[in-house]
């Protein structure tokens, strides 16, 4: 009898739980059920719903820079003028008609498309662009955003009339238009933040965009749907889009195959080996970035060319592909990665000989070896086992390699204000190089104030002022051999971006920064 | 009288533990290596922006000031702006907790289930095969990860049978309901283990007690000599320990949000650390540690009204 009530108590708890999950799943079995069922229709609203690293922080571009739900979302809410191409040779207007240089490059004129409205119907004008732009070239903040040198890439913007601003850099360069305006942080906002203040629009924002926000919740999800009076309904292929914030990347992986997915982003290079649904194709994309070994070298012992020789032929690349990413990726042929417009032949690459390193040793001012410290970020672990295979490496030319794993406020501080010998780190495209690499070397005083010298300068200058690819890919090569021959890094892996999507979606494409236009798809 | 004069010392008690506690949430950021306002603005700003920050955040001010008038704001409410979201701490913290409370409560909620019958069950049969099951059950679900819990709940259970969300929290109740109970059961299969055997060994001691010899000796038996005399003598550890376990499952939150993408406290701490939002990662912190003192006095107030012998202490 005992025993007969201890198992009714226990079936009861059973119960209790199971009614709860039960009617649920009556009720998704269904919903899955209908949705199988029903293939959408035209006369149905289309909804994509799309699962990022992390969700909308804000749709500033500035603060949403390095979010790939903001890379993606920003382009929706806001017209940004231009965007390069999916291959990144080239960029096309979005709310620009026409981009046209002067010919020395001095002045760029930029015509809106006539008839432009923000989502509440205001016109968009010559004056909306130039207080976006205006507020871009004094804003250090922006500054970031665009590669470090925004104030240098624009010193005035003259308005001509009410479609079309002049925009004049401070020197000649024929990049400022796929630096400075191709990127999906320069959405036009209205002039003055429409009357609100500057807190207040970015709390409820509104631009020119392909659609425009329902709800949005901060670094979480962000509903947004079709704007009608938008001017190109083609680029407006469903009619609703939200970017759901999902951090962990087996959960985005487990929500395309579930299906509540239709696109995640930012997958881990990996993936191919985890999905197992055939319902999801992934989108791998060309090198866009590459992990690097980084010396000071204006102090011992990497003051020293031979020295820095010596290391360069000393590592074991294919070790460290293979030991610290797995063997996912390629092994880099300089430091732009090799699928970005301006990469150069690969003829530059480290090779791993031990014959060489020590005869380069044998010349430096450590022909017995001798030490020094690398830091890594702790946590970091491709390249804190990237370090220790260096480490290995190393200790074949009696160099004896101290590994600091710091907390990564302590890495950052120590790197950018040159407290180091090496570090492992790396560049990573956020717009096209050639454009990204010189603002990334013009910030960083010559990256992280290491490789500043009079040549690279002058190699950087060509590439701005000329706007023949063929010259601007001469001094690129010219720019790398003069690296490899100082040996002011060493590239080490170049990495990719991988992301996935529910096969009954087409025309995804991914550009090498791992950007997709999430409009332009279709079911 | 005496009970609700303890109750008082109690309360009183926890004034300089918040004081601490504010200290401690405020010395994050100032014994966190490197310049602030260098991370937040990250390896490309200048020099110059990196210092019209740190005087905008007022970094430079002496750190008894910067403290003094932290102090001050968190007593008025305000636990500073969220530099990433542009609005302040307080709006997200709101914005999220429910999220956690949800499941927190559902996880314990559900430890409590799985813990109270098995570990009945594991002392009612003390040495027997279901003891040993139990217990070896118990020792397992101590050893796994919760974020691997997790995944092989997402991976087994709601990706084949699609009863349960992949991710988020739903809009509805009912939806909330589906949503909460992957992640409550991952948060509970961690708890309960503990729970299982802190109950079972009360369990035991109650059993061998002369109040319970007495209660047998007076013809009680079976599940009324369970339910009325064993459980309620037992269930009292389980309090203090619910209240200790609530600084672990705080943790676990943040793991289990995190693995299952549900917007609350927990997953917006990772987000911030990760964006170097200094603000909200000082003020959810701060919510944790209260919520802990919290839960800690409102265990010694339920003990105070269960057990009388807490007025002797």
């Amino acid at each position: 009898m005992t025993r007969t009530r201890h198992l009714i108590g226990l079936l009861l708890v059973l119960a209790l739980v199971g009614s709860a999950c039960g009617s649920d799943a009556d009720d998704a079995g269904t919903t899955a059920a209908t949705q199988e069922s029903t293939a959408p229709t035209a006369a149905e609203p289309s909804e994509i719903v799309v699962g990022c690293s992390d969700g909308v922080p804000s749709w500033d571009g500035f603060i949403a820079f390095e979010n790939d739900c903001g890379a993606v979302g920003i382009p929706l809410l806001f017209d940004v003028v231009a965007f390069p191409t999916s291959d990144l040779s080239d960029s096309e207007g979005i709310a620009a008609a026409s981009i046209t240089p002067s010919d020395d490059f001095s002045v760029l004129t930029v015509s809106l498309r006539p008839e432009m409205t923000f989502h509440n119907g205001d016109p968009v004008t010559s004056a909306d662009l130039k207080f976006t732009l205006d507020r871009i070239a004094n804003s250090e903040a922006w500054s970031y955003t665009l590669g470090g040198f925004a104030p240098d890439l624009i010193t005035q913007v003259d308005i001509v009339d009410d479609l079309t601003v002049a925009i004049t850099p401070p020197s000649p360069n024929s990049e400022i238009e796929s630096l400075g305006l191709a990127h999906f942080a320069v959405g036009i906002y209205p002039k003055d933040f429409g009357g609100m203040s500057e807190e207040d629009f970015w709390t409820n924002p509104y631009g020119s965009g392909p659609y425009q926000l329902v709800s949005w919740t901060p670094s979480d999800e962000a509903t947004l749907e079709k704007f009608d009076g938008y001017h190109t309904p083609a680029w407006q292929n469903f009619d609703q889009i939200t970017l759901k914030g999902i951090p962990d990347d087996n959960a985005r992986i487990l929500g395309l195959e579930s299906g509540e997915l239709d696109l995640g982003l930012r997958l881990p290079t990996n993936a191919s080996a985890i999905v197992g649904s055939d319902d999801v194709e992934l989108l791998v994309g060309d090198p866009s970035a590459v992990s690097e070994l980084i010396f000071v070298a204006n102090t011992p012992p990497f003051d020293d060319v031979e020295f820095r020789r010596a290391v360069w032929y000393a590592l074991n690349r294919e070790d460290l592909l293979a030991g610290a990413w797995d063997g996912v990726g390629n092994l880099p042929s300089a430091v732009i990665p090799s699928a970005l417009p301006g990469a150069t032949s690969g003829s530059i690459a480290p090779v791993y000989d031990l014959d060489l390193a020590r005869e380069h040793l044998a010349k430096s001012a450590y022909p017995d070896g001798t030490e020094f410290e690398l830091l890594v970020v702790d946590g970091d672990s491709p390249r804190q086992t990237a370090a220790q295979i260096i480490q290995s490496n190393l200790a074949e030319l009696e160099i004896n390699v101290t590994i600091t794993a710091l907390a990564f406020a302590e890495f950052f501080d120590r790197f950018t204000t040159g407290g180091h010998q090496a570090v492992l780190w790396g560049y990573e495209a956020v717009v096209a190089p050639p454009s990204d690499i010189i603002g990334y070397y013009f910030a960083t005083a010559g990256f992280f104030g290491n490789w500043d010298t009079t040549e690279a300068f002058d190699h950087f200058v060509t590439i701005q002022t000329t706007g023949e690819l063929a010259t601007k890919q001469a001094a690129i090569a010219a720019y790398e051999t003069m690296m490899a021959e100082g040996v002011f890094a060493i590239p080490l892996a170049e990495r990719f971006w991988v992301a996935g999507h529910r096969a009954e979606l087409s025309n995804v494409v991914m550009n090498p920064t791992g950007f997709i236009w999430i409009n332009r798809a279709t079911r | 009288m005496a009970r609700y004069g303890f109750i008082a010392k109690r309360v009183a008690g926890i004034v300089p533990l918040l004081l601490g506690v504010i200290f401690a949430v405020f010395a994050l950021q100032h014994v966190t290596p490197g310049d602030p306002a260098r991370l937040i603005l990250g390896a490309r700003a200048s020099e110059e922006a990196v210092e019209e920050l740190r005087s905008e955040l007022r970094f430079d001010d002496p750190v008894v000031t910067q403290f003094v008038r932290y102090a001050g704001n968190v007593f008025q409410g305000d636990l500073g702006r969220s530099l990433r979201a542009s609005k302040p701490v307080t709006s997200i913290i709101a914005d999220r907790l429910p999220v956690t409370l949800w499941l927190l409560g559902a996880g314990v909620v559900l430890s409590l289930l799985i813990s109270i019958p098995l570990g009945t069950l594991a002392a009612m049969r003390q040495a027997g095969w279901a003891d040993h099951a139990i217990r070896g059950v118990s020792l397992l679900g101590l050893t796994l990860p919760p974020f691997w819990v997790g995944i092989m709940l997402l991976l087994f259970l709601a990706l084949p049978t699609g009863w349960f969300p992949i991710t988020g929290f739903g809009d509805t109740f009912s939806e909330h309901l589906r949503s909460i109970t992957l992640p409550a059961l991952t948060l509970a299969i961690s708890l309960a283990p503990i729970q299982i055997r802190s109950l079972r060994s009360a369990m035991i001691e109650v059993v061998e007690s002369d109040a319970v010899t007495t209660a047998r000796s007076l013809g009680i038996k079976g599940w009324r000599l369970v339910s009325r005399h064993v459980i309620p003598n037992a269930v009292l550890p389980m309090i203090t320990l619910l209240a200790v376990e609530v600084g672990y499952m705080l943790f676990g939150a943040v793991v289990v949000e995190a693995t299952f993408s549900l917007p609350g406290l927990g997953s917006e701490m990772i987000t911030a650390v990760a964006g170097r939002d200094f603000a909200v990662v000082q003020g959810i912190t701060l919510v944790f540690a209260v919520m802990v003192v919290a839960i800690h006095l409102l265990a010694d107030i339920a003990l105070a009204f269960i057990d009388p012998r807490v007025e002797m202490a």
